[in-house]
């Protein structure tokens, strides 16, 4: 994992593969590294008081694994009861995996790293944490999304819970 | 310096060195005991032999030191006392000491022990000098004849070995080439050389050139990856036979040669000890077997799913399959947690070390007593363990057992006794620690509290002794007098709390004035698999530790046993007041208020509460999974787990639970309020109820308020003579507190319908007249433990009020009950009791 960071950094003539997934309009990418499998839905332990991005905790053949809705991290609307979804398993540098929620999963593609763009400043803040470039493609714009940086984000939210308020009211 | 051999050498160093403490104090209980003065001696040896190996100057120096003064008096038989030992603990610790260092650093720590080498060899000199004269004469005629057979050797070895007293060529030979080579100046080469030229001397010739050869073997030995363990002597003895085909005529004879100095050398012993346990257990990395854990772990649930299947499937072949792959599973699950298990003898072993030195510094003598050191407990949770209990014990005897003149006079055995005990509850082990000293006086403990900003006079008049005595658990209270140098630094009871609690255990404290203290510790057998209770809540299911669970309720709705004071909802269990937390409420998982399903009763030692839940479904054997990141921050989940049929269940920490619920000192003294009710009981202190009425805050002594009910307004039932309330199957006189102020009735509209009522059921406090009202006030604020009676600042001409106090800086108006309860019935003290109760009022009111 580490050696896929310099590898981005260095702007070599690497190429890089990405998984893409897709989350409600907009294409992000995943470096397959980072990217254990892909799991339909599991039966979910919804965690009560649990950071907003937390959609609860998934069994994946014995492991305890976090899920996080991606869409509530980029602020798309809530999925609707009964949409389909896909989870992407995802390696981080702690060590813990976690289950990124996207809407669909397209196919991997094998890009030149240099055909990354940096982040657009114009973009939205949460994307600016996350992105680490983007890729204008004919129909579409890829968004390269750091995992780590990405789970760093969800933690980071805590601050606005409101897990402090713990007393009976 | 090769790594892996140092890992080792520590690893084995700090197992000898775990008991020599214990061995030293044996000895110096039974001086004695030759056989406990070689075990030791052997320890020590190990140690600086293995020195050499890995070239550890100072450690063998430290060592070799120790080692000569126990040569000395296991040669001379001389009775080693209290100095003795007290030296030679020292000298263990130093060695202890530089291992540690030696295993953070990976080099040998800068420490200068060279104080206490010179005290080691005093007293060596001391043990000798002493026996000396005895033997004095016979040196001294021996000595010309002697020398003779070192006539080859440079003079300072000459005398190095005469200072040892080894004179005759029969001596070098009994005292053993690893002796000889820590004579100084003697090198290895010079010891052996002496051995050789020892032995030919005496009658074997041809031994020249196997001291040399075996010289050259040792050499050859040192770099290399011999078993470090292994004495250069024991070497010698495994390499000799191997010795080059042109030597074959010494070689054919070596073994039964050196055979005899085997025997004789100290370290043949303790390798022939080692080599059968060595063959008995292994050493295994701690974190494979947690792998190994994992993984079967994950088996288990496999073999759930299988089950499952296999089931359904019908076949009965299969079944019977299915049924071996569960049992054994079962059996590896069971075996695999049992290697992590050890005794808890590991960590109590230090125990009498730490006693003994706490009390030969404070001049008391403390005997400890163990049961139960055999009880086995997970690794982790032992080195979790291990500095509480040092810290807990270092108290009992510093603060806890009195002098010896105080015990004198009190009449107690002049000997303290510290008992640890260690028992086995379902899945979990309590540990007791049981001092026979002066106690804590809870009284001191609160006015310690109160000082230092922990409680307000208030709560601290009113929480019970068992939660006064667990302050003590609070940062920053420590009541010792004086600082001294082993406890009293009002840092570490609240860490051995949290550090008992990090490993999901808890500790409670008891403790009677002039008998004695108890701290008991309860702690899960392992961390990795625990009971738990699983109960579910509006549809989702949770664990709840079995450690901490007391019992289980049911608890219909309309029981006559549920309280609500400022909202928070108490359940009457056994005469006390139960706080309980609603689960549904704390974790926002549904606005319903209703107060029905079970409580499941949580026992924290120092406070109980209960958790209602939806239903209970049971105990369950769970293996405990941590949580990721983002739960980090939620003190109330203690883990998760994975049920049989494969859905993930969150754990609570109920410490974290209970810090949810504010059971604040104002709920205690309710609980303490109930108590004393139950009990007969009547304080010199009152409670008091706040409670408030269009802004305004009244007061009413507990003492005629029978009960708190918050009701349904629908139940106060309109009559052609007033308000009433089916109470009890008794009819009884409801009166509005706004109606008796002549205020306007409060706008229903403000309230919603549904919205429940507080009442106060007013009795006379003879349970058999059965003479009740029930006075309906709007807020329920407080309950003190207070008397307002004591407090009126200005007296009132209005018969309902007694008069006016301040009560936490506000304005108070305290009702005057009996003017209360004529309102509701004129006659209500036309008998006897009016006088009593009265009297009463007047004597509160002066």
């Amino acid at each position: 994992m580490g050696q896929v960071l310099t590898a981005i950094n260095n702007k070599s003539n690497h190429t890089t593969e990405l998984l893409t997934c897709r989350v409600g309009e907009q294409w992000i990418g995943f470096r397959v590294q980072q990217v254990r499998e892909v799991v339909k839905q599991q039966p979910r332990t919804h965690m009560p008081k649990a950071p907003n991005a937390v959609a609860g905790l998934i069994n994946l053949r014995g492991r305890v694994i976090t899920e996080l809705e991606v869409r509530q991290v980029i602020g798309l609307p809530k999925r609707e009861q009964g949409e389909p979804f896909h989870v992407a398993i995802v390696e981080t540098v702690s060590g813990e995996d976690f289950g990124l929620i996207v809407d669909d999963v397209g196919e991997v593609v094998t890009m030149n790293e240099d055909a990354f763009e940096p982040t657009p400043q114009s973009l939205d803040t949460v994307w600016r944490q996350i992105s680490d470039g983007v890729l204008k493609q004919k129909d579409r714009v890829l968004v390269l999304v750091n995992v780590d940086r990405f789970i760093g984000l969800t933690i980071s939210n805590l601050n606005n819970e409101s897990y402090h308020e713990m007393t009976f009211h | 310096m090769d790594e892996e051999l140092l890992g080792e050498f520590l690893t084995e160093s700090n197992e000898n060195l775990a008991q020599i403490e214990q061995k030293l104090m044996d000895l110096e209980a039974s001086p004695e005991d030759a056989e406990l003065l070689d075990a030791i001696f052997r320890t020590i040896h190990t140690v600086k032999g293995s020195c050499g190996f890995l070239n550890l100057k100072h450690l063998e120096k430290v060592a070799h030191a120790g080692e000569n003064l126990l040569d000395k008096i296991r040669q001379l038989k001389y009775p080693v006392n209290e100095g003795i030992v007290s030296l030679l603990l020292e000298c263990a610790d130093a060695i202890t000491q530089l291992l540690e260092g030696l295993e953070t650093e990976g080099k040998e720590p800068e420490l200068d022990h060279s104080d206490l080498i010179a005290r080691l060899h005093a007293c060596e000199r001391m043990v000798s000098g002493e026996t000396q004269q005895e033997t004095e004469t016979a040196s001294e005629t021996a000595d010309h004849v002697v020398i003779a057979w070192l006539d080859d050797f440079e003079e300072p070895i000459k005398e190095a070995l005469q200072a040892k007293n080894l004179i005759t060529a029969a001596d070098v030979i009994a005292a053993g080439f690893a002796s000889l080579r820590d004579i100084e100046p003697l090198t290895s080469a010079d010891a052996l050389k002496i051995l050789g030229v020892a032995r030919s001397a005496v009658d074997l010739p041809g031994q020249n050139e196997l001291s040399s050869e075996q010289e050259h073997v040792v050499q050859d030995v040192k770099p290399s990856k011999a078993p470090k363990r292994e004495t250069a002597a024991e070497v010698v003895n495994d390499e000799v036979p191997t010795v080059s085909d042109d030597e074959v005529k010494t070689a054919e004879v070596t073994p039964e040669k050196v055979q005899p100095e085997k025997q004789e050398a100290k370290e043949a012993v303790p390798a022939k000890v080692k080599k059968s346990a060595a063959n008995a257990s292994i050493r295994v990395d701690i974190g494979l077997l947690d792998e190994l854990m994992n993984q079967v772990g994950e088996l288990v649930l496999t073999r759930n799913r299988l089950v499952q299947m296999v089931r359904a499937l019908g076949s009965m072949e299969l079944m019977r399959v299915g049924r071996d792959v569960d049992q054994i599973t079962e059996q590896l699950q069971e075996q695999l947690l049992r290697t992590r298990m050890q005794p808890i003898q590991t960590i109590w072993s230090s125990v009498p070390r730490i006693v003994r030195d706490i009390g030969k510094q404070l001049d008391k003598t403390i005997k400890v007593v163990m049961n139960g050191e055999d009880m086995e407990l997970d690794r982790t949770i032992l080195n979790a363990l291990k500095d509480p209990l040092t810290h807990i014990i270092r108290n009992s005897c510093d603060h806890g057992i009195e002098s010896q003149e105080t015990r004198k006079k009190q009449g107690k055995p002049q000997q303290g006794t510290l008992t640890l005990s260690a028992e086995q509850e379902s899945g979990f082990i309590s540990i007791t620690i049981h001092d026979d000293g002066g106690g804590i006086d809870a009284e001191v403990i609160k006015n310690k509290a109160v000082k230092m900003g922990v409680l307000t006079e208030e709560q601290a008049a009113s929480i019970s002794k068992k939660a006064a005595l667990q302050l003590i658990f609070h940062a920053g209270l420590s009541t010792a007098e004086k600082v001294t140098n082993f406890s009293g630094r009002g840092v570490g009871m609240d860490v051995v709390r949290t550090e008992i609690e990090r490993v999901g255990g808890s500790v409670d404290i008891d403790s009677t004035v002039g008998q004695g203290t108890t701290l008991r510790i309860q702690i899960p057998l392992t961390l990795a698999i625990m009971s738990a209770m699983v109960v579910a809540c509006e549809g989702q299911r949770f664990a709840i530790p079995q450690m901490s669970v007391q019992e289980l309720l049911s608890t219909p709705e309309d029981s006559d046993d549920w309280r609500l004071i400022a909202g928070q909802p108490f359940y009457r269990l056994r005469g006390k007041l139960l706080p309980v937390m609603r689960l549904k409420d704390v974790l926002d998982l549904s606005d319903n208020d209703r107060l029905s399903g079970s409580i499941v009763v949580v026992d924290l030692g120092d406070r109980t509460f209960g958790i209602l839940v939806d239903q209970i479904y049971g105990a369950e054997e769970i293996m405990v999974k941590p949580l990721g990141v983002h739960f980090q921050h939620l003190n109330f989940y203690g883990g998760c787990s994975i049920l049989g049929d494969g859905t993930v269940i969150p754990i609570f920490d109920c410490n974290g639970l209970a810090s949810m619920i504010q059971i604040s000192s104002d709920m205690a003294a309710v609980q303490h309020l109930e108590e004393e009710n139950h009990m007969g009981y009547v304080d010199k202190q009152q409670h008091s109820l706040l409670f408030s009425q269009a802004g305004m805050r009244y007061a009413i002594p507990m003492t005629l308020v029978e009960r708190l009910e918050y009701i349904k307004p629908e139940r106060i039932e309109k009559t052609a003579t007033g308000e009433i309330l089916q109470y009890r199957g008794e009819v009884i006189t409801v009166l509005r507190w706004s109606d008796l102020l002549g205020e306007p009735t409060r706008q229903r509209d403000e309230k919603g319908e549904d919205d429940e009522v507080y009442c106060l059921i007013l009795s006379d406090g003879d349970a058999n007249s059965s003479k009740r009202m029930c006075l309906q006030v709007d807020d329920v604020e407080d309950i003190l433990e207070l008397d307002v009676g004591m407090e009126i600042k200005k007296t009132s001409e209005n018969p309902l009020f007694l008069g006016t106090t301040v009560i936490q800086g506000i304005a108070t108006e305290v009702m005057n009950v009996f003017g209360v309860l004529e309102r509701a019935n004129p006659h209500w003290f036309m008998n006897n009791k009016k006088d009593q109760a009265r009297k009463v009022l007047f004597v509160k009111d002066a």
